[in-house]
């Protein structure tokens, strides 16, 4: 028996077990991803040297270990550096691996042209996902190309942290969309959703919320066009039965407001407080009880980053699978549960008189060992968490965000607000602040804009104007009324389109979104992760489910969404999918362009535990939470 | 067993009868042909041209298309150009280009994925633009087709052709990228990049920018692109990198303001404080830009900056210290911090400083600078608009037990008085003043400050919570 069958998972949220037949995951996408990269490896006869970029190479952890790696020749491995010249090593092949991204290349233009005369490997370029025109054209310029024996493309472009999670890491694609207009984003998330398409089969249905996603829609249709005809009209797709029936794609920027809440999940606030990169965090260490054989290995490697503890915060860890999607206010309870069912077990070994039941015992000891380090490990973190959140800052924060929700004060400036600006607080955390309050009440009063962009330049410095500037290009600051279309033109349309967006109470109203008797330790409405708040996308989400987008009971909410909304229907030659009879149920995927947080996540899991023929897979360009959202406007 | 060797072997054998006709009278035995290779018997047939023929062997092969069919069909349309080149040269009477694009295009409609845009090419080469052009008109893959007008350098007659009937077009060449590459080739510039544009695929339009780049100069090139805004802004995309004074030029040109504020912004960024001033001379442009744009409040803010460099120029010289990386709130902490009251004021009225504000900035330089007469003093002699709890926080923060109960009765609010108690650690003394005020909302505040070790005042709290929710009940 496993920890997570004790009798703490009778409340979990957590989606059933990966291991239960016929659950659709994003492992099928790993797998994809991992006989791409083999076979790509492949293709390069003899041993060989990876030469690539941090980023990358912790991206590609989530596909395949060096050991594998090496299974496949790879026999050195090197970080991409500007300014290094091409390392040394017996292999036969040298691969410059980089993401696409021009400038990435100057690192690998710097390597080639270290290449000695004399060198007898051969060297190639490659780029993930794409080989981009632009990425060609630099080695080119820099007249590098014909030192290379090839420019190549390596199409991986989902990376699953989790058996239902998986985004493309591209945290720049809503920074490109908003402050530069440049929608080179929504083809890469068209791209990528042509690939699932090709992994998982072509789903029967595509909906699509906002004007990013029908924009997405239609490239992914023209996409499919070309190859059609590129393959003379065969269809390779459109006759494997789907494991995703129905594929929603939705733009960040229909509910920009939700990101700026501080969530209220484990997980949530993990990220929050810590910040989650590639599926794993970075605590303090000296708060967690030390193995004694962590102690003696004192390679150079360890004391360099001898103060932070890196833990990996996935799906395959029993006790986080079930605290994660929490509100951190049953946490503690559900932790102390745990641990009193783990002791209730170690204490099983004094009733264990003949050998057979010691044997038995004897068995599950690694078992209990695993789960003991697991609570340990989650009741530090659960401890950190808490350290914060009962600071006098953040109660304030929280405060603030219910006052704001609540339109308490839409008239004049918030007082904490003032306070916090004055204090010279983080200046993300009080952009935040301004920015809900500004998307709540429909816009800032002229006078109150005023007083909040002065008194934060006066307090910060004029350094921040730009970000001030960006933020209020992407609509998340502006001018109540009509004078809001003079000034800085902003570049999502569908929030400028003053009246037909409709103002947060009235989509409060048609949705439901605040919610006042909410359970935390046992919710029974997803508006738990935010304590009191459903995100916007979360209730389109549910409305889909029941009664479906279309139907006349929603018909009013649903006018009130900023943005384009439509169907695209397959045409294919199998019926429907695979049926819901057999007790299976329906892979919905998500995909979220511009970003989605944890505490979202957790609240689509909880959708998906109380609906009967659906499951929700999540997709995302990227995970984010407010301070990633805010900083990354104004980060080149 | 396998089936598949034996049909594999019946296909084989029938061709070969095939050829053997008397009208073809290519007598090869089936060893023969495996040396020889069905590509080469392919080729031979081409070079006969048998059309006919040579296309129901490829078919009855299954070979695939790029290396069968599509081939043979390219071969047989390349010799009727040849054909009608010929005859043009020798004046002989012949087909237009038109009727002989309507009869290779027909042909070419029954196989898909067959290249117009490389049948096209061969026209051109042959010195028939105008039937490269009507053929590449039906060349599906629109980058083929835009790279091979770029390539025929029909710029004016493309941008025309490629306005007035750009969905027709694209019914007719299915496969974009092909269209535009063999535009591109064509020289056809505009309508290469009208292609791309309509293809969405931004690696395509970069492909023909960078092509229109070398071959245009600047002028032009941003002319043709504003007829394109989704080409426009990629190209603004790639100078960003490349020619950041270009962009400059381009977003005045434009009249984007906000583009140009955010560049000067950014130079002043650069600028640093090693030249104070030439971040003055950004921040005077970025201030131009932004009263263009009709927003004051910005300009205010950055006029203020560069009369504040000036003052923080001055500093500099009088205190010894950095100072023009400071913000302005951090030049009147370090100024009132240090006992410079004079100069801290004179900034305050210039600047115009919000009162709450100035009274947060002054608390907590005071508190910094260990002031706490000086503290005493300022809370004496008016009524603090931001309240007492402030001046509690910061002896708290400095350790000044003896400090803030001076503060502490000045307090009118009881929210304040319970915070203020939460803050130096009288937590019951806080619950008390909570529940005495019938306040739930602050009981549960100082709950949550509870630790284990203050685990008889939590249920002293629980008790409370009760008796009010029963009070309120009554």
């Amino acid at each position: 028996m496993t920890p997570s069958a004790g009798p703490t998972s009778a409340d979990s949220l957590s989606a059933p077990s990966a291991q239960s037949s016929g659950r659709v995951t994003m492992s099928h996408m790993r797998d994809a991803n991992r006989r791409m990269l083999f076979d790509f490896l492949r293709t390069f006869d003899g041993s060989k040297a990876i030469v690539w970029d941090g980023d990358l190479t912790k991206q590609f952890t989530l596909i395949a270990g060096f050991s594998e790696l090496k299974e496949h020749g790879v026999a050195r491995m090197f970080p991409l550096k500007a300014g290094q010249a091409a390392p040394q090593c017996d292999v036969e092949h040298v691969l410059y691996m980089t993401r696409t991204s021009t400038d990435r290349v100057r690192a690998i233009i710097d390597n080639v042209r270290g290449v000695r005369q004399d060198d007898r490997r051969r060297h190639h370029a490659v780029f993930v996902p794409d080989s981009s025109t632009l990425c060609r054209h630099k080695l080119k310029e820099a007249g590098v190309h014909e030192r290379l024996e090839s420019v190549k493309e390596l199409a991986i472009r989902f990376y699953s942290t989790d058996a239902d999670v998986a985004t493309l890491l591209a945290p720049r694609s809503l920074p490109t969309l908003l402050t530069r207009a440049d929608w080179s984003p929504l083809h890469e998330v068209a791209l990528a959703l042509d690939q699932l398409e090709t992994v998982f089969g072509q789903a029967t249905r595509v909906h699509y919320m906002g004007d990013w996603a029908k924009k997405t829609v239609e490239l992914l249709g023209k996409k499919r066009e070309q190859d059609a005809i590129a393959r003379g009209h065969e269809q390779t797709t459109a006759n494997q039965i789907p494991l995703i029936d129905d594929i929603i794609v939705i733009d960040r920027w229909i509910d920009p407001l939700t990101p700026l809440i501080t969530q209220l999940t484990y997980e949530g606030l993990i990220d929050e407080l810590f910040g989650i990169r590639y599926g794993t965090a970075l605590f303090p260490k000296d708060r967690f009880f030390q193995k004694n054989q962590e102690k003696t290995s004192s390679s150079a490697a360890a004391a360099a980053d001898n103060k932070t503890k890196k833990v990996a915060l996935t799906s395959s860890d029993d006790l986080f699978t079930e605290l994660r999607n929490l509100n951190f206010n049953a946490v503690g309870l559900t932790l102390s549960k745990h641990i009193k069912y783990l002791s209730e077990q170690t204490e099983e070994r004094h009733k264990a008189i003949t050998v057979r039941e010691c044997k038995e015992f004897v068995k599950r000891l690694p078992e209990l060992e695993v789960a003991r380090d697991a609570a340990g490990l989650h009741t530090t973190i659960a401890e950190l968490i808490k350290e914060s959140t009962t600071s006098k800052s953040f109660l304030d924060t929280i405060q603030c965000e219910q006052e704001i929700l609540n339109c308490l004060e839409t008239e004049r400036p918030m007082p904490y607000i003032e306070e916090a600006i004055a204090k010279g607080e983080p200046f993300i955390k009080v952009l935040r602040l301004i920015c809900m309050h500004s998307l709540v009440s429909d816009g800032l009063k002229a006078k109150v804009l005023d007083q909040y962009r002065r008194e934060l330049l006066q307090s910060y410095g004029h350094e921040y104007a730009d970000t001030l500037v960006q933020v209020q290009r992407a609509g998340l600051i502006r001018e109540r009324g009509e004078a809001g279309s003079r000034g800085i033109p902003l570049t999502y349309l569908s929030i400028s389109r003053a009246g037909q967006t409709a103002a947060f109470p009235a989509l409060n109203k048609a949705f439901r979104l605040l919610v006042s008797d909410v359970n935390e330790k046992s919710p029974n409405d997803a508006s738990y992760v935010y304590s009191g708040y459903a995100p916007l996308t979360v209730r389109l989400c549910q409305y889909w489910l029941n009664p479906g987008w279309r139907s006349p009971a929603v018909a009013d909410p649903m006018k009130r969404v900023p943005g384009a909304t439509g169907v695209v229907q397959r045409a294919t030659d199998i019926g429907p999918g695979r049926s819901v009879a057999d007790g299976i149920k329906r892979s919905v995927l998500v995909f979220f362009i511009g970003g989605v947080t944890y505490a979202e996540i957790s609240a689509l899991r909880f959708l998906s535990s109380k609906d009967e023929n659906y499951e929700f897979l999540i997709a995302s360009t990227h995970i984010l939470n407010g301070d990633s959202m805010l900083t990354s406007l104004n980060d080149e | 067993m396998n089936a598949q060797s034996f049909v594999d072997m019946c296909r084989v054998l029938r061709v070969l009868n095939a050829i053997r006709e008397r009208h073809f009278g290519i007598s090869l035995t089936y060893e023969q042909l495996s040396k020889l290779t069905v590509a080469v018997l392919v080729d031979r047939l081409i070079a006969r041209a048998q059309w006919p023929l040579v296309i129901a062997v490829c078919q009855h092969l299954r070979l695939p298309p790029e290396d069968g069919v599509n081939r043979v069909l390219g071969h047989w349309a390349c010799q009727k150009i040849e054909e009608l080149k010929q005859n043009r040269a020798a004046g002989r009477a012949t087909t237009d280009s038109a009727k002989l694009a309507d009869v290779i295009c027909r042909k070419f409609r029954e196989f898909p994925g067959v290249s117009y845009a490389d049948v096209a090419q061969k026209a051109a080469e042959c010195e028939l633009n105008e039937l490269a052009t009507l053929l590449l008109e039906n060349e599906p893959q629109i980058d083929r087709q835009v790279r091979m007008l770029l390539k025929l350098d029909q710029r004016q007659k493309a941008l025309s052709r490629a306005t007035e009937s750009g969905d027709a077009l694209l019914e007719n060449e299915p496969q974009i990228d092909r269209q535009v590459r063999m535009l591109l080739k064509l020289d056809q510039r505009q309508k290469a990049l009208s292609r791309a544009t309509e293809s969405g695929d931004p690696d395509l339009i970069y492909l023909v920018i960078l092509k229109l780049k070398q071959a245009m100069d600047k002028a032009e090139l941003n002319l043709m692109l504003r007829k394109f805004p989704d080409a426009f802004i990629l190209y603004t995309q790639l100078l960003r990198e490349e020619a950041p004074n270009h962009l400059l030029a381009l977003y005045r040109q434009e009249d984007d303001f906000c583009n140009q504020a955010l560049y000067h912004l950014d130079s002043a960024k650069a600028a640093g404080t090693f030249d104070v001033r030439e971040k003055q001379n950004c921040l005077a442009e970025a201030e131009k830009s932004m009263s263009a744009v009709k927003e004051e409040c910005y300009s205010q803010v950055l006029n203020d900056s560069i009369k504040l460099l000036k003052h923080q120029a001055q500093f500099e010289e009088q205190f010894g210290q950095p100072f023009t990386e400071l913000s302005l709130r951090s030049t009147i902490v370090w100024l009132i911090e240090h006992g410079e009251n004079g100069p801290a004021e004179n900034l305050r009225k210039e600047f115009r400083v919000g009162d709450k504000q100035f009274w947060w900035w002054k608390i907590e330089a005071l508190g910094k600078g260990g002031r706490w007469q000086e503290l005493e003093a300022f809370a004496k002699a008016k009524k603090s608009p931001i309240g007492y709890l402030p001046f509690v926080e910061i002896c708290v923060k400095y350790k000044q037990m003896s400090e803030w109960k001076k503060y502490l009765q000045k307090m009118s609010s009881h929210e304040h008085q319970v915070m203020a108690n939460i803050k130096t650690g009288d937590l019951t003394n806080a619950a008390n003043i909570a529940f005495q005020n019938n306040d739930d909302h602050l009981l549960n505040r100082v709950m949550s400050h509870c630790g284990p070790q203050n685990r008889g005042l939590s249920e002293q709290i629980l008790t409370m919570k009760q008796e009010l929710a029963k009070k309120s009940g009554k």
